[in-house]
């Protein structure tokens, strides 16, 4: 009873978004918040350091030597302390979106607070680039109830935030369907969950170990090759502090072969997917 | 081997009950209850409903297989189509509780209420009352099974006492209300169900392997079919019903069905079976 085949370009089977949470040291900050003298940590943010300061560079040489482009999430403090990479990614056809200021979670945040922290991250890009983000990604944890309204209202296109659905759909508000699209994600497609690892503070919360890598790629394999047979939008969410590293890399290129031995397969931004699905569906 | 301990003998090689529990958001409510203002987190919930259940019920077609469907009364008034589909296919549906409550956290009276209402919405959209329980995440007390057999019902699966059906006792009396056993190791959430805020599970443990959660299943399969056991399935297609994972149930199938003859069985039959 699986539905129709969806159509994507060019007869392709599937599409593939591969997107990049660039975090930096914000969550990691955020995090040691909650200790006394946290503020004053600097080993937990020196991960965080490490994605801007080699992981980046390892994602955009694999992305370009396999002629992929890629959609990186990134909080406006990262960016504005990290413009000539903010100039690269932009410069090499890779989609910049918004994934807030600091990494704020919307939930505990008011309306203005959320609208203040939506414009000063775009102020920042369109500093940086001439461009302001059109795709939202929401950072840790849910959005308030008043999110997606407001995204809407400063001219966002879509969002690639929730988990329920395994293809775009467009957004409901009041029951009517609008042109704002969601382009869903999951857990089980998401290297963050599957091997970040800090001993203090704790991450995961349980200190679980981190995973086998062949694991973590079985897993990853499987699931597109269940997007694939079934004809939908793999949305991988990557965290390049976490896939960039020197072995892991190595992780993300095989799968990148598998997905690239399929000849029809639609590897695209969040910005193509979202924008060929308000037209077509 | 006891191949007929409890008055019970297995027909074929081994019984096997593929069982869905058909949580929803109520996975996630029942949990962590101000979630209802959380639309990502419970969108993992009705992700099982939108896109995993007609996975499994194409699955179940495929290979021809009954199976037993555990609904929260909830979940059958917001989904009613989706229910009377279920049971057009020829599958069981049983009682799960009204909104996925925790039993042991109920008063005998409210324990009383939520398998009515349950019934009750069951009965509305399939014409047929459910003859079985099973206790929602959470507890259950000895007086949930009394609760169980005073209201007639033929079966619970609720427990983890053994690996083939067995009579409840009650008041140290062997009573006709059956119990059919479940193995954590044998449900696909404790490997694969995840959250990262709120946090599930609570120390936010990795997502296992896909390949080793088959083959631990299949281990099982083998232990259960060389002593003639029930091998009961739990499953729920927020977490089986992905893209990737759906071919593990499709492998696991194919392992059993080609390398044993074993009975496929709704709970009920596998409860009837079971001779005083």
């Amino acid at each position: 009873m699986e539905n129709e085949r969806i159509k994507w370009p060019d007869d392709a089977r599937c599409a593939v978004m591969l997107s990049f949470d660039v975090d930096g040291e914000t969550t990691w900050a955020n995090g040691n918040r909650g200790f006394e003298g946290g503020n004053n940590f600097i080993r937990s943010l020196s991960i965080g350091q490490y994605e801007t300061r080699r992981c980046i560079r390892r994602i955009l040489d694999l992305l370009g030597k396999y002629g992929i482009k890629g959609t990186f999430y990134v909080p406006g403090w990262v960016a504005e302390r990290n413009e000539p990479m903010i100039r690269e990614i932009f410069s090499h056809g890779h989609e910049l979106g918004h994934h807030g200021y600091t990494h704020e979670r919307f939930y505990d945040k008011t309306y203005e607070e959320q609208a203040e922290i939506i414009d000063r991250s775009q102020e920042i890009f369109k500093k940086i680039t001439g461009k302001a983000a059109t795709g939202f990604r929401t950072p840790s944890g849910d959005w308030a109830e008043g999110t997606p309204g407001l995204l809407v209202k400063k001219g966002f296109k879509y969002s690639s935030s929730m988990r329920g659905d395994d293809r775009p759909y467009r957004t409901e508000f009041e029951g009517q369907e609008s042109d704002f699209i969601e382009i869903p994600t999951r857990w089980e497609l998401d290297d963050y969950v599957q091997m970040a690892y800090n001993l203090y503070p704790a991450e995961p919360v349980g200190q679980d170990r981190i995973s086998g890598y062949d694991n973590v790629l079985d897993n990853f394999i499987r699931e597109f090759d269940g997007y694939y047979r079934y004809g939908l939008c793999c949305a991988f969410m990557m965290h390049p502090q976490v896939i960039g590293t020197p072995g892991r890399i190595l992780l993300l290129e095989r799968l990148i072969r598998h997905i690239q031995s399929h000849p029809d397969v639609w590897i695209a931004t969040g910005e193509q997917i979202a924008d060929w699905w308000r037209e077509n569906y | 081997m006891s191949r007929e301990k409890n008055g019970w003998k297995c027909k074929k090689d081994c019984a096997v009950a593929v069982t869905i529990n058909l949580d929803g958001e109520y996975f996630w409510l029942s949990m962590f209850p101000d979630s209802v203002n959380k639309p990502k987190t419970l969108s993992m919930g009705t992700f099982g409903l939108k896109r995993g259940l007609d996975r499994i019920l194409d699955t179940a077609d495929r290979f021809n297989i009954p199976c037993t469907f555990f609904v929260p009364g909830k979940i059958a008034e917001t989904y009613p189509q989706k229910i009377l589909e279920i049971a057009k296919r020829g599958h069981e549906i049983a009682n799960h509780g009204y909104a996925h409550e925790n039993f042991s956290k109920l008063t005998l009276q409210e324990q009383r209420e939520s398998l009515i209402k349950c019934n009750e919405a069951v009965e509305r959209i399939c014409g047929k009352k459910p003859v079985g329980f099973r206790a929602p995440e959470g507890e259950l007390t000895k007086e949930t099974l009394k609760l169980l057999y005073d209201s007639g019902f033929l079966y619970s699966s609720s427990l983890y006492n053994d690996d083939r059906p067995y009579f409840i006792e009650l008041d140290g009396k062997t009573t006709d209300l059956v119990e059919i056993p479940l193995q954590w190791q044998l449900s696909d959430f404790p490997y694969f169900a995840f959250n990262y805020s709120p946090a599930f599970p609570a120390g936010q443990g990795r997502i296992a392997n896909y390949t080793q959660v088959l083959n631990n299943w299949k281990y099982e399969f083998t232990g259960y079919a060389n002593s003639g056991l029930a091998y009961v399935l739990q499953l729920d297609p927020q977490t089986i019903g992905t893209p990737g994972r759906i071919g593990l149930l499709e492998e696991l199938l194919e392992f059993i069905t080609s390398s044993h003859d074993v009975w496929f069985c709704t709970c009920s039959e596998l409860a009837r079976s079971l001779k005083r």
